[in-house]
């Protein structure tokens, strides 16, 4: 399968500054140097708790925040490499859909204008009848009646602002979609509804998905591929199936015996001690060690490269 | 609680608790019960916390404005309690103020001031939702290591049927300010009745069906502005009747368990 989109060893530190002369006295190593694919039309799942750095990711990657190291190619081109005029071209197959719907559309403006946005900007519709007719088209294709074109994003539930969200991103026609916890906000019921909608787009229209999340439950119902972050640092990765079935690394472990399963009707055990540590100041070693229940010596001094187990990439020493 | 808005009036209705209605208690007996008969942990701690005054100092106030504690002994009991809610490091952070703390030490002391006067009943609203699942977890097992170790009651306030899973014992279901489905635990989650509990549960990630795809509940919430007439459900409901027009009563349908509907409820 096709890489559409593969980051390499992307490093993402914001400096801390002290005193009135702004001395940069350390980093926030927020990304520290992640690498994986995105395949054509498939679903790839970043999880992490919050401080992991995924969110980062998804906005670095999309060139919203400045990287500090790395490499990023979309359909074969070097995107970190592009002047902005080029960016501009890319950006019609980038979509971006974020947690809060209400970030991203602007209150005062209609419906219309807010799905024409991105066609309005790359001039993909002439005249006001075809970019109406478009817009309806996209209204429809996310559930939405054409009857909404002149309402504001206040007249709308959590759910029907998210559609328009979604609608927005595909505007465009986009091949990549980063979502970055585009369901956290919404209520089980209404989640479903959003989660088939994109499950039914991605079939219909071929388009892959970069899922930032935190809920381990829809990652099981979404995702094909997982990745797990923590501080920073993807520290296993591999098809959703086996990740489930059979975690590698002690966190991964711990996260899903942490996440309440109603299907599997599992209950916690092994909560994890301690709180992740700050991402100014890691630790020593692998950056998981201080809470591991496994850790050994090695751990504390010594930062475990990533290995190859059958499909699985996992960076432990003690696999 | 009586700590609604100025907006909002109780219309109706009494709380109970031991020999008292909390609904029928004036301004200053209520500012007595709170803390020390009932107490409220907030989804966001820092609704509860101080962020300029030293947590020792916050939690020893609790004490010697209510039972007029020495500083001391407040202080005491404050470090104790810290150290029941798993605080590393308690004495140390009687010093510290609520920002140098994590997410899930913050819940931790929010909970910590929450017992200082052994309120009879605690009321938690999303106590865990802002935070992470490993901390949720751990939270968690605080919680019902509480309840055994203080005889605290909890009345747990969640979206999050997970949590449910984890700490209830009894489930009640509200939809649209109506209580529709009154269970034990056990039984709910293994078979919700009321056709809105059953759609949530069904919704869950999870429990898709074959095809991969999610079971829906049509439509959204109604607005508290325009409830519909009858069963409030009833417009997204794929089980409803003629007779859902009318208002179904919270009825015994089993023993222990009531339901809130025409076609599968008690009356039914």
């Amino acid at each position: 399968m096709n890489a559409l989109l593969e980051v390499k060893d992307l490093k993402v530190w914001f400096p801390v500054e002290r005193g009135v002369l702004r001395k940069t006295v350390g980093h926030v190593r927020a990304v520290d140097g992640v690498s994986f694919e995105v395949p054509e039309g498939r679903t790839v799942a970043l999880v992490g708790e919050s401080g992991s750095g995924k969110t980062t990711v998804g906005r670095a990657l999309l060139r919203l925040i400045p990287a500090t190291s790395g490499a990023v190619s979309f359909e074969g081109q070097d995107l970190f490499a592009l002047s902005e005029k080029e960016l501009r071209e890319v950006r019609k197959k980038l979509g971006m859909v974020f947690q809060d719907p209400m970030t991203s559309l602007d209150p005062k403006m209609r419906v219309l204008d807010l799905v024409a946005e991105g066609l309005d900007a790359f001039g993909l519709v002439k005249g006001r009848h075809e970019r109406e007719e478009k817009v309806t088209k996209l209204l429809e294709r996310v559930q939405l009646g054409g009857e909404h074109l002149g309402r504001y994003p206040h007249e709308f539930s959590g759910g029907q602002r998210q559609r328009i969200g979604i609608a927005r991103a595909l505007a465009v026609g986009p091949r990549l979609i980063v979502c970055d916890e585009a369901v956290s906000a919404l209520d089980v019921s209404i989640q479903a509804q959003i989660l088939n909608l994109l499950a039914d787009l991605q079939r219909e229209l071929g388009v892959a998905y970069l899922f930032i999340t935190h809920d381990l439950s829809v990652v099981r119902h979404i995702a094909h591929e997982v990745l797990v972050m923590y501080l920073g640092r993807i520290v296993e990765q591999g098809p959703k199936q086996r990740v489930f079935e059979r975690p590698l690394h002690p966190y991964t472990e711990a996260l899903l015996s942490a996440a309440p399963d109603l299907a599997l009707g599992r209950r916690t055990h092994l909560p994890l001690g301690g709180d992740a540590p700050s991402p100014v100041n890691p630790p020593s070693g692998c950056p998981f060690h201080p809470r591991c229940p496994k850790a050994i010596s090695r751990c504390t001094h010594e930062v475990p490269l990533p290995k190859q187990v059958e499909e699985q990439t996992v960076s432990c020493h003690l696999v | 609680m009586q700590l609604l808005p100025v907006s909002g009036e109780i219309l109706g209705g009494e709380a109970w608790l031991g020999e008292r209605d909390l609904l029928a208690l004036d301004r200053r007996a209520m500012q007595k019960a709170r803390g020390r008969e009932v107490a409220m942990i907030f989804q966001d701690p820092m609704t509860s916390l101080n962020p300029v005054q030293k947590i020792g100092e916050q939690l020893a106030e609790v004490l010697s404005i209510h039972e007029r504690t020495s500083k001391k002994a407040s202080l005491a009991r404050a470090r104790e309690l810290l150290e029941k809610v798993g605080l590393p490091d308690a004495e140390a952070r009687l010093e510290a103020y609520p920002h140098q703390l994590s997410g899930g030490q913050k819940q931790r002391v929010a909970i910590a001031m929450a017992l200082m006067l052994s309120p009879k009943v605690l009321l938690l609203d999303e106590p865990t939702t802002a935070l992470d699942v490993t901390i949720q977890a751990q939270i968690l097992e605080l919680l019902r290591a509480l309840m055994a170790d203080f005889r605290v009651a909890l009345l747990l306030i969640t979206h999050d049927l997970g949590v449910v899973q984890q700490i209830a014992e009894h489930v009640l279901v509200m939809y649209a300010g109506r209580i529709v489905e009154s269970a034990p635990r056990e039984a709910f989650l293994e078979q919700p009745l009321h056709p809105y509990a059953v759609g949530l549960m069904n919704a869950l990630p999870g429990r898709a069906a074959a095809s991969g795809r999610l079971h829906e509940i049509q439509g959204s919430v109604p607005s508290p502005l325009s409830y519909p007439q009858g069963c409030r459900f009833a417009p997204r409901c794929p089980r409803r009747i003629a007779i859902c027009d009318v208002s179904p009563e919270l009825l015994e349908k089993t023993p222990g368990r009531r339901v809130a509907c025409h076609v599968v409820g008690g009356g039914a």
